[in-house]
């Protein structure tokens, strides 16, 4: 049986490890969960306190949690974090995120800035439709609607296939058990709609809204958030990685721990008590 | 790297990719298929030859699972053709590392008739989404319509009732009554599918907290037990284990049981007897309906909790209102208090509703 969440804790499957004072929160992108932090996060144990989650609807989040109504903006992820940040009283949070969890984060710095200290944007996109003639997103609305028909079909397989894997590779137990929780975990439904709202909403203008230092990191050659298409945020720093594609935290883990602790030290961070 | 010959004809395209991306080789049926020649992959993105949706999905979802396992089944993909249409095709990909070097292997089929199948199911998966959506906002939205004036009409009918019209004979008071029986039927009615569409939109509440499980039962118990003289039913309510302590809302677990105390009200025969029982079941409270009615046919069992169902049952039930939603409401609202309801039941021999709730939490 999958009770109710007894607290936001348990909804979101947050994590907390490390031995410093001031948290760095990373939240994940579409299709993963926390996990996908595993090649990045340990790096800032030693300093920081680490915070780590899945929305609700992916990884160990508690499904039943999901609420159409609440979860149908990107401030609806937005505001479980902000309940997560009040849950475990955290303040100067770095929160560092992945892809759709960027706005998510800018999203919830405007929601309660008090709470949060820097952001680390990792490919951000505020926007991936084209609106001609200013704006290049990267895509057409056409374009984002075969991606929906394309995760959606995936998805049937994907399930579909994960079952047997899990029973063939039983000298891994523990491995298989994670990627099949890990990728898509939750029910289709749920999935296709935390896609829709991530890549067809437009959120440029809340990028005007947020005070807090920011490092915007993007890849080389990244279909997905094309360089420059982002550099509408005030006071932000952008890097640009030699890694290509999408998930640098994934394909070049090294790569990203040292640009995100070069800005953390520039800034004179961790700031502890 | 320079394409080793490939003569020998295969009925599967094969790509190697640098783990950037790029494409090192690629065979002679792959050219084929997308009317390239083999020369002109070598070192392009992998993704540029992906349909849009592709390129995003290939970068967003599939380099960093193949990073995570090693390896996807069954991927399904648009590959661009040369000229510019693109082709739906399924194919395997590993993420292939050696002592000396790690590359990507790509094996695909074209798919084209199941392609144009996968689209047809999707079309109308959509449509029957959009169908069921519609349908719930309108049930919500008619629900509220009807609600209103039915309100005005029972105001009408009780002021009828209390006189504020004047005196009424026995005879007009007894229609005046009967018109006020049907308003509140049909009122019941109407909450029923309001409750419903307001689930089904995803906007069910429940604040739930450590309760003891006698309580429960007691409440339900008083507060219908005026029915059991009417229907001439038994109500017994067997002693609870003490300390019994269960996580729920009480309101939304009184709607439940006063619904599944009501069902078996309407299904048991006159002389038969309805008892009302709660105990541990392994991590769980279970609060128990029994009832000595007619039973539900197995066939039929796993079918009570699926909206707008109403069993046809050995007992003529044509003459039972309702729409065939209060089950599936009950089961609504356990599963938003973190739990569920099962049932058991023999034909002829009578019916076991459990509501299956969390036990209390340690504070």
């Amino acid at each position: 049986m999958n009770f109710m969440p007894t607290n936001v804790s348990s909804r979101n499957h947050v994590q907390v490890s490390g031995h410093g004072q001031q948290p760095i929160m990373f939240a994940h992108g579409f299709g993963f969960d926390q996990k996908m932090w595993r090649f990045v996060a340990p790096a800032f144990e030693d300093r920081f306190k680490v915070i780590l989650f899945d929305y609700v609807g992916c990884g160990h989040s508690d499904i039943s949690a999901y609420r159409v109504e609440r979860y149908r903006t990107l401030e609806g992820y937005a505001r479980d974090i902000v309940e997560i940040a009040e849950a475990l009283d955290l303040r100067n949070i770095i929160f560092v995120g992945h892809s759709v969890s960027s706005m998510i984060g800018v999203l919830a710095a405007k929601l309660a800035p008090e709470r949060f200290s820097h952001l680390v944007l990792i490919v951000p996109s505020a926007c991936y439709i084209d609106m001609p003639p200013d704006y290049r997103g990267g895509f057409t609305r056409v374009d984002l609607e075969g991606l929906l028909d394309l995760m959606e079909k995936n998805y049937v397989g994907w399930a579909s296939f994960l079952a047997p894997m899990i029973m063939k590779n039983d000298d891994q137990p523990a491995l298989q058990k994670e990627l099949a929780t890990s990728f898509c975990a939750a029910d289709p439904g749920i999935a296709r709609r935390f896609a829709a709202v991530t890549f067809l909403s437009d959120h440029r203008a809340d990028l005007k809204g947020t005070s807090q230092p920011t490092l915007i990191i993007q890849c080389s050659d990244d279909a997905i958030a094309p360089a420059g298409a982002h550099r509408q945020l005030a006071g932000s720093e952008l890097r640009q990685l030699q890694a290509n594609g999408h998930c640098p935290h994934m394909t070049n883990p090294l790569e990203t721990i040292g640009v995100i602790n070069e800005y953390l030290a520039a800034q004179g961070l961790p700031r502890n008590p | 790297m320079i394409p080793p010959p490939d003569r020998a004809p295969t009925l599967i395209g094969s790509f190697q990719l640098a783990t950037d991306g790029q494409v090192l080789n690629a065979n002679e049926t792959a050219a084929q298929w997308l009317g390239f020649a083999r020369a002109e992959f070598i070192n392009r993105p992998f993704h540029s030859l992906l349909g849009s949706g592709g390129q995003f999905f290939w970068q967003s979802q599939i380099v960093p699972m193949l990073r995570l396992k090693g390896c996807l089944e069954e991927v399904y993909l648009r590959m661009r053709e040369k000229v510019g249409a693109t082709i739906p095709v399924l194919g395997n990909v590993a993420l292939i590392s050696d002592a000396a070097r790690s590359f990507i292997e790509f094996s695909f089929i074209r798919i084209p008739q199941r392609g144009h199948l996968e689209d047809e199911l999707l079309r109308a998966k959509k449509m029957a989404e959009q169908a069921s959506d519609a349908k719930t906002k309108f049930l919500g939205m008619m629900s509220h319509e009807l609600r209103t004036p039915l309100q005005a009409i029972s105001l009408f009918n009780q002021a009828l009732l209390e006189n504020a019209y004047g005196e009424l004979t026995a005879e007009i008071k007894e229609a005046v009554q009967s018109s006020q029986d049907c308003a509140t039927s049909v009122t019941a009615l109407i909450d029923d599918i309001l409750n419903y569409s307001r689930m089904e939109g995803g906007t069910v509440q429940v604040t739930t907290e450590n309760l003891p499980a006698e309580a429960a039962l007691e409440r339900a118990e008083v507060s219908i037990r005026h029915r059991f003289q009417q229907a001439g039913l038994n109500c017994v309510r067997t002693p609870v284990e003490s300390g019994l302590m269960a996580c729920y809302d009480a309101n939304r677990l009184q709607q439940i049981l006063l619904n599944l105390i009501n069902n078996a009200l309407k299904f048991t025969p006159r002389g038969g007897s309805v008892t009302l029982s709660a105990h541990r079941e392994q991590e769980a409270a279970a609060f128990e309906v029994t009832d000595t009615g007619c039973g539900i046919p197995p066939e039929q069992l796993q079918r009570v909790f699926e909206p707008f169902v109403q069993l046809s049952t050995t007992i003529e039930s044509s003459d039972k209102p309702g729409v065939g939603l209060g089950l599936a409401i009950c089961q609504e609202l356990a599963v938003a208090m973190g739990g569920r309801i099962a049932v058991r039941s023999t034909v002829g021999v009578g019916s076991t509703f459990s509501v299956l709730l969390p036990l209390a939490r340690q504070s």
